[in-house]
């Protein structure tokens, strides 16, 4: 079961010797927050990203020639300098053709995850801040949602719209939704009851304001690591998608297509179904070791899991634990309660 | 949950009887007019909700999904026999991955800061990027093509299985090393395990009886959730290796425009998905008497 996220003023808001030592405990922590940001994972991660990145912009100077550019005499050659990766069966350049092929699973990934990301995060603020019906149908919806292995719900949306890359993007979108609408509510529900909340509110903010000034910013480190790990699972399911026929189409050299048509030859020719798939792992390889390092260095209390702790100022808590010394244990039931909802 | 799963009937089926099912069965010349007719033969003239209807009717009373397109055939028929092709693959790559990935997450939990810990961290992050069907492609040239140990696709002898289980269980496996040695490492901090120590049980005793049953439980609700994924899993395996399974079904379904197939096969898949969660739910309350008593 997970930690309540506000923790904090619930452990502070019992009397009990040992509510005040996991007080002293949370002190403690604050104070080595920030040397452990820097880990392996994060620096090859963002190396591996980097490398990415570079290959998408880069990808006219770094080709050796256009991906499309049909040679017929240099069909099927071997890797050597003047082609690292070998050529295909019309005599491309697979090299290139990997390189231009950044290009796509990054606008892939990218768009995809926007596309589940903002109506996720969007719902999941109005359905955690309101906790009226609203939260209890869209809940309701999302579970619904969820109960659906998310690749099949890809397949038959593709199978609806037609194979394309963009129906690839707007079905893993789509999948994607729930995903970060169940963080965004969670975390939104544990930091209602928070401090700079009430404040604002009692500052006659609007509503809107409240929920995306001030709540939603206090989600930044959850939803950052949430995406991160979302844009390397949308490649890859990307690239499955078109491996079996129902993403990107042949003549694009989007990286699952092009292991695809490396199959039909590879005993002929190993680079062509091997060098696309490296470039899927790595890439993968990548988003995930940022995603976990990103998340050790956001929050190194709750190592390895997935929910997060909104950041809670010193004073806030100070005043959070004179607060619940006057509410007494009401507080702490709430606060049960909506940890029950989390787990 | 029946109300879920009808949901999501009416919601796939909505889009199930699209134009081109039938244009493409007819022919690009077909004339309008045959159109027409194939359309009242297939019953796709009428609205929506009476197709519904009459499709959730047959479906519930009798078990009829109506018939493939493409061959004539009952779709449950149809599905019947490809699932049994589908189950025994899944079945097979959760045993693997469950066996495989509990002992290694074990392992690695037990020897904190050892090699050994080490490499299974090393595997989980690899096994978690790697793409199955890269694996999968890998794996044929080594075994099928160059050392020719393994067929490279079909179905009968045992040979034919051992490829399609390992590259569907690799993910699996490597999520259920981490959860495991996750959540070792959480109950082997836990008090009652300091008890039982102090209370002088030697170490086996401790681990079999407070640790590792105290830190199945996470692992039987992860396996339940991730046999959807190995079933979804197994569209992109199935098409690799030539097996005859639901996944395979569904994929060249999608290419003909079979959508009772489609329609009855996803149907299929989410029943199983929302059993499995059940399954999943009850044998979680059995495992953890504290989860009976607050939710059931």
């Amino acid at each position: 079961m997970a930690i309540p996220a506000s923790s904090t003023t619930e452990r502070t808001v019992t009397l009990s010797p040992s509510g005040q030592v996991a007080l002293r405990q949370n002190v403690r922590r604050s104070a080595w927050r920030w040397p452990a940001i820097v880990s392996p994972q994060l620096i090859i991660g963002s190396a591996l990203l980097a490398l990415l990145i570079i290959a998408a912009i880069f990808a006219p100077i770094l080709a050796i020639s256009p991906p499309d550019e049909i040679e017929p005499v240099q069909r099927l050659l071997p890797p050597s300098p003047e082609h690292p990766f070998g050529t295909d069966q019309l005599g491309r350049d697979l090299f290139s053709r990997v390189i231009y092929g950044s290009r796509l699973a990054l606008q892939m990934s990218v768009l995809s995850v926007a596309l589940s990301a903002i109506p996720g995060i969007v719902l999941g603020l109005i359905a955690g801040y309101y906790r009226n019906w609203i939260n209890i149908a869209l809940t309701m919806v999302m579970d619904a949602w969820l109960s659906f292995p998310g690749l099949l719900l890809a397949i038959v949306l593709v199978a609806r719209m037609g194979p394309s890359l963009g129906t690839t993007v707007i079905a893993l979108g789509i999948v994607g939704v729930p995903a970060f609408y169940r963080l965004v509510r969670n975390s939104t529900m544990s930091a209602r009851h928070a401090l700079y909340i009430e404040a604002a509110y009692s500052m006659g903010f609007s509503e809107a304001r409240i929920l995306f000034r001030h709540v939603l910013p206090n989600l930044a480190s959850p939803i950052i690591v949430l995406t991160t790990l979302r844009l390397g699972a949308m490649l890859l399911a990307g690239g499955g998608l078109s491996f079996i026929g129902l993403g990107a189409q042949p003549p694009d050299p989007e990286w699952g297509a092009l292991l695809a048509a490396g199959r039909d030859s590879m005993g002929r020719a190993w680079w062509l179904a091997t060098f696309p798939g490296l470039a899927i792992a790595l890439s993968v390889l990548g988003f995930n070791l940022m995603g976990d390092g990103l998340r050790d260095a956001l929050a190194p209390d709750q190592k390895s899991r997935r929910s997060h702790k909104p950041k809670v100022r010193r004073i806030e808590r100070w005043l959070a634990v004179a607060r619940g010394l006057r509410a007494g244990g009401k507080q702490s039931d709430q606060q049960a309660a909506s940890s029950m909802n989390q787990g | 949950m029946l109300l879920v799963v009808s949901f999501l009937t009416y919601a796939l089926l909505e889009f199930a009887p699209s134009d081109a099912a039938f244009t493409l069965l007819a022919g690009e010349e077909a004339s309008a007019e045959q159109i027409a007719t194939l359309r009242h033969e297939l019953g796709l003239d009428k609205p929506l909700a009476v197709r519904y209807l009459s499709f959730l009717s047959g479906a519930v009373l009798h078990g009829d999904l109506g018939q493939s397109i493409m061959s004539g055939r009952d779709v449950s028929e149809l599905l019947g026999e490809r699932f049994v092709n589908t189950l025994i693959l899944t079945l097979m790559a959760t045993v693997l991955s469950l066996s495989i990935g509990t002992l290694a997450g074990i392992l690695a939990a037990a020897r904190p800061g050892s090699f050994l810990e080490a490499g299974v961290m090393f595997f989980v992050i690899v096994g978690l990027a790697l793409p199955t069907f890269w694996v999968a492609l890998l794996m044929i040239m080594v075994f099928s093509l160059h050392l020719g140990w393994l067929p490279v696709v079909g179905a009968g002898t045992w040979t034919h299985m051992v490829l399609p289980t390992v590259s569907l269980a690799l993910p699996t496996t490597a999520v259920v090393a981490r959860l495991v040695r996750a959540s070792v490492l959480d109950v082997k901090g836990a008090d009652h395990v300091r008890t039982a120590r102090s209370k002088g049980l030697d170490s086996r005793q401790t681990w079999q009886y407070h640790i590792l049953r105290n830190s199945m439980i996470p692992v039987i609700t992860l396996i339940g959730l991730h046999l959807g994924h190995l079933l979804s899993g197994t569209f992109i395996i199935e098409t690799i290796f030539g097996w005859p399974g639901l996944g395979r079904l569904v994929v060249q379904a999608i290419f003909d425009r079979d959508l009772p197939v489609v329609v009855g096969a996803v149907i299929l898949i989410a029943v199983i998905f929302q059993i499995l969660n059940l399954a999943v739910d009850v044998a979680h309350a059995r495992l953890d008497p504290r989860v009976g008593r607050e939710a059931l």
